[in-house]
């Protein structure tokens, strides 16, 4: 495994896609040449409306699509069809919908994050390692959820869930932490309660993040770096610091339907159509 | 209290002295408690320490973070905050006497004459509880009524809610009959019963948290790094030179925070299977064997002996006799439209008695209560003797054979769909009732939609089943193939058997290729 401080640029790359296409057998063009770069502890957030090509990039990353041409390596080794166990083995990924399972503990819920390196029978059975279940009650406690352990994770909260989804990726001791629009389906409070424990948790173990977002808001308070992505293509790439709302703005200016600017701040061409034939009576 | 802060002026913090800001847990802090450790503290590093008992938990993380105190405890709920504004590192945690572990549980005590046995009992009455910034005293006694559904911070779930200004003060209202329940530290709890200041059978506990950490004690994060280190192994030494103290009274000792940490994890973890899943596992197992036992099937036996008589029959089977085919085949076409018009009869007949069979859907109880009889009825008979009976009834033919599965069947798909029906989600229906949908459209609308792909997969599956009942339906006299079978085993016409349970083999595959191809369209 190559060492990403000793590769050859000397930069500590946790991940590097570069020039990524990815064209869908039924034509659609979903990327057409993206360059991202996420730097070890980093917390990136791909911004973009919905369409842009943010999930098919999180997908390509671990693998789930094949690019049409480039590449994505991950601590300097390429993501292949033979590389894929090696490559997922250091990620961890949190999902919109959660995608826990109900009917099963939130504590066994994290263990499922441990499936890939314990596939014996005991855990066919729910049995897992004391060690294993120490590590999983930690993580838990990390999110704020130990007294829960022993909850089914169908019966928690939006905001617990999506903690408890956080503990599962956690417990893989993850290099990258990818995550799909993991508070789209959060009221705006617990999103960003669930974005801070993601981000002081991943800054303080030194996980890398690339968190897809469509809310500006959101992406200016918790990025380190913001990629802007529409149309397959990175429209912007900076430092969360160096810009704000109105440049955001104005760089999506005419690519912007479907991106949240923050409570009352719809971009107006969202509702043009709106009562565009008049609410008059019908003959 | 605080007098070093009062003119805001800076403290002789890591000078001359240092302060130690205790939060206020128990009344008796001070001489008991952190007061020896802190001498031995204060000698073993030639400086003095002033102990401060401050009024509240904000007090004291004020002077942490303002720098005002070097050192402190504050109860685990604000040492969190403390800690998680990188204000405050904690360097020991206090292990109780004899518990070997430092942590606590937050306890509900009544008087042991109260009535209240159980923890949703509290509601209505009057209650102490602690500090807001309290763990066990408020914190955690909230999330665990919460649980239930009760508020302590709303006035209308109790008639008196009193705030303590420690355990010990809340534990004497109860003894004193000023309030009828109050959550308290397990470690005061039982550092008062050591003491004697709780008699035997005075108190009782009602209910027990899940294990909460320990309280650290805690130094400012300004503090010199060289005077942390110094200070943590003085601290964590100490019990093997004094009898010392802290949170409560007596400890065993002080261990380092992440100790305590896994002690915490650790009181976590159960078994994922209790012996009561083993009882159970076990217990199935023997009724297995006992019952085997009591039908004297012996595995073995079909093994051996039997198995030989097995051969020979499969022997004569072979090769299937296929030369009457034409017949069979019209035979088997019999079976399917007697099950085809069976199952017909069973869902025109179960739409409506499920409709008055599901609790959501009756349109009042009696009828409910008369439609769930009729699905268990006709469940109850099995369709064999419904046959037997309509063809003493009605003669020999295919009419027998349809109402028989039909109303068997009735008898499932009722009870299926009213099942389906009740679980539907309720809020479409709500929706359409507020708006004022007359009942069957609300049906129509709100629950068919719904339960559209299980009673497609419902009646597949009845049609499936039908047409294997259809064949041995036969045996009675309602037509089909099943006479055809009856009658090539009368006169040991194996290879015709052969031939006619290939011939129901084939049909049922291709019906069920066929339910497959339905049921992918409606999901
Ligand atoms: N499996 C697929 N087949 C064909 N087109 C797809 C597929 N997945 C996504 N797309 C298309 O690719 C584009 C990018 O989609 P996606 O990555 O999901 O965007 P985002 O996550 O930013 O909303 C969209 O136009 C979408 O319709
Ligand atoms: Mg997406």
């Amino acid at each position: 495994m190559t060492e990403p401080e000793k590769q050859a640029d000397g930069c500590q790359w946790v991940l590097r896609v570069s020039d990524a296409k990815k064209t869908f057998e039924d034509g659609t063009a979903a990327l057409k040449g993206v360059r991202l770069e996420v730097r070890r502890g980093e917390f990136v957030v791909v911004l973009g409306p919905s369409g842009a090509g943010k999930t098919t990039l999180l997908r390509s990353i671990i693998g789930l699509e094949r690019l049409t041409a480039g590449e994505v390596r991950l601590d300097g080794a390429k993501v292949e069809p033979s590389s894929l166990a090696e490559v997922r083995s250091k990620v961890g990924m949190i999902f919109q919908g959660f995608n826990l399972i109900d009917n099963l503990s939130a504590l066994n819920n994290v263990l499922s994050g441990l499936l890939d390196t314990r596939g014996n029978l005991a855990t066919l059975f729910y049995v897992f390692k004391r060690s294993d279940k120490l590590r999983a009650l930690q993580c838990l406690d990390q999110v704020g959820l130990l007294d829960k352990a022993y909850s089914a994770a169908g019966k928690l909260s939006g905001g617990q869930r999506q903690r408890v989804g956080v503990a599962r990726a956690l417990i893989r001791q993850p290099r990258l932490l990818l995550a799909d629009e993991p508070v789209a389906s959060l009221d705006p409070m617990i999103a960003f309660t669930v974005l801070s424990l993601i981000k002081e948790i991943c800054a303080k173990q030194g996980i890398a993040v690339i968190c897809n977002l469509h809310q500006v808001d959101l992406a200016l308070r918790f990025a380190d770096r913001i990629v802007g992505l529409s149309d397959g293509r990175v429209l912007l790439d900076e430092k969360a610091g160096a810009i704000n709302q109105d440049y955001i703005r104005e760089i999506y200016a005419g690519h912007g339907q479907g991106m949240y600017f923050g409570a009352g701040d719809a971009p107006s061409d969202e509702f043009v159509h709106l009562d565009f034939l008049g609410s008059g009576p019908l003959p | 209290m605080m007098d070093i802060t009062e003119d805001g002026s800076p403290p002789p913090s890591g000078i001359g002295a240092l302060t130690m800001v205790v939060a206020p847990a128990s009344d008796h802090i001070g001489g008991l408690d952190l007061q020896s450790l802190m001498d031995y503290v204060s000698r073993e590093i030639g400086m003095p320490i002033n102990l401060v008992r401050c009024e509240n938990y904000g007090e004291a993380i004020a002077a942490l973070a303002s720098g005002a105190a070097a050192l402190g405890w504050l109860g685990p709920q604000a040492y969190v905050e403390a800690a998680r504004e990188g204000r405050v590192e904690p360097f020991a945690v206090g292990v109780p006497l004899g518990g070997g572990s430092p942590n606590y549980q937050s306890l509900f005590v009544v008087r042991d004459d109260s009535a209240i046995t159980t923890l949703a009992e509290v509601r209505g009455r009057r209650i102490a509880v602690g500090d807001p910034h309290s763990t066990s005293g408020y914190n955690v006694p909230r999330r665990e009524l919460a649980d239930i559904g009760i508020r302590i911070d709303s006035g209308s779930d109790f008639i008196k809610i009193v705030q303590a200004s420690n355990h010990d003060e809340a534990l004497r209202m109860v003894i004193d009959g000023v309030v009828d329940v109050a959550p308290v530290s397990s470690v005061n709890y039982y550092e008062n019963v050591r003491t004697g200041a709780i008699q035997r059978g005075q108190l009782r506990i009602i209910h027990k948290s899940p294990d909460i950490p320990g309280a650290p004690l805690v130094y400012a994060a300004s503090l010199a790094p060289a005077l942390k280190r110094r200070i943590k192994d003085i601290v964590l030494g100490a019990h093997e030179h004094m009898e010392i103290g802290g949170y409560g009274g007596a400890l065993e000792r002080y261990v380092d925070p992440a100790e305590a940490r896994l002690k915490l994890l650790e009181a976590y973890i159960r078994p994922q299977w209790t012996w009561k899943t083993y009882l159970s596992i076990f217990s199935l197992l023997g009724v297995i064997w006992l019952v085997s036992f009591d039908l004297e099937v012996d595995p073995l036996a079909l093994m051996t002996s039997a198995g030989n008589y097995f051969a020979d029959v499969i022997g004569r089977m072979m090769p299937p006799d296929f030369t009457d085919l034409p017949n069979l085949l019209l035979a088997m076409l019999e079976t399917v439209e007697i099950a085809l018009l069976g199952t017909v009869l069973a869902i025109s007949i179960s739409i409506p008695v499920a409709l008055s069979a599901a609790r959501n859907t009756a349109p009042n109880y009696a009828i409910y209560l008369v439609a769930r009889l009729v699905t268990v009825f006709f469940r109850a008979i099995p369709e064999f003797i419904l046959a037997m009976i309509l063809v003493i009834a009605i003669g020999f033919g295919a009419m027998p054979g349809v109402l028989a599965l039909g109303f068997h069947t009735m008898g499932f798909l009722a009870k299926f769909y009213a099942d389906a029906a009740e679980d539907v989600d309720s809020g479409p229906v709500d929706a359409l009732n507020s708006m004022g949908a007359p009942r069957m459209q609300v049906v129509a609308f709100a629950i068919v939609p719904q339960i559209i792909a299980p009673f497609i997969g419902y009646n597949l599956y009845i049609l499936d089943r039908n047409i294997r009942m259809a064949t041995m339906l036969g045996i009675v006299g309602a037509g089909g193939i099943g006479y055809e079978l009856q009658a090539a085993f009368r006169m040991f016409e194996y290879q015709r058997v052969s031939a006619i349970i290939i011939l129901i083999f084939v049909t049922i595959f291709a019906i069920d290729m066929i339910s497959s191809r339905i049921r992918a369209k409606f999901h």
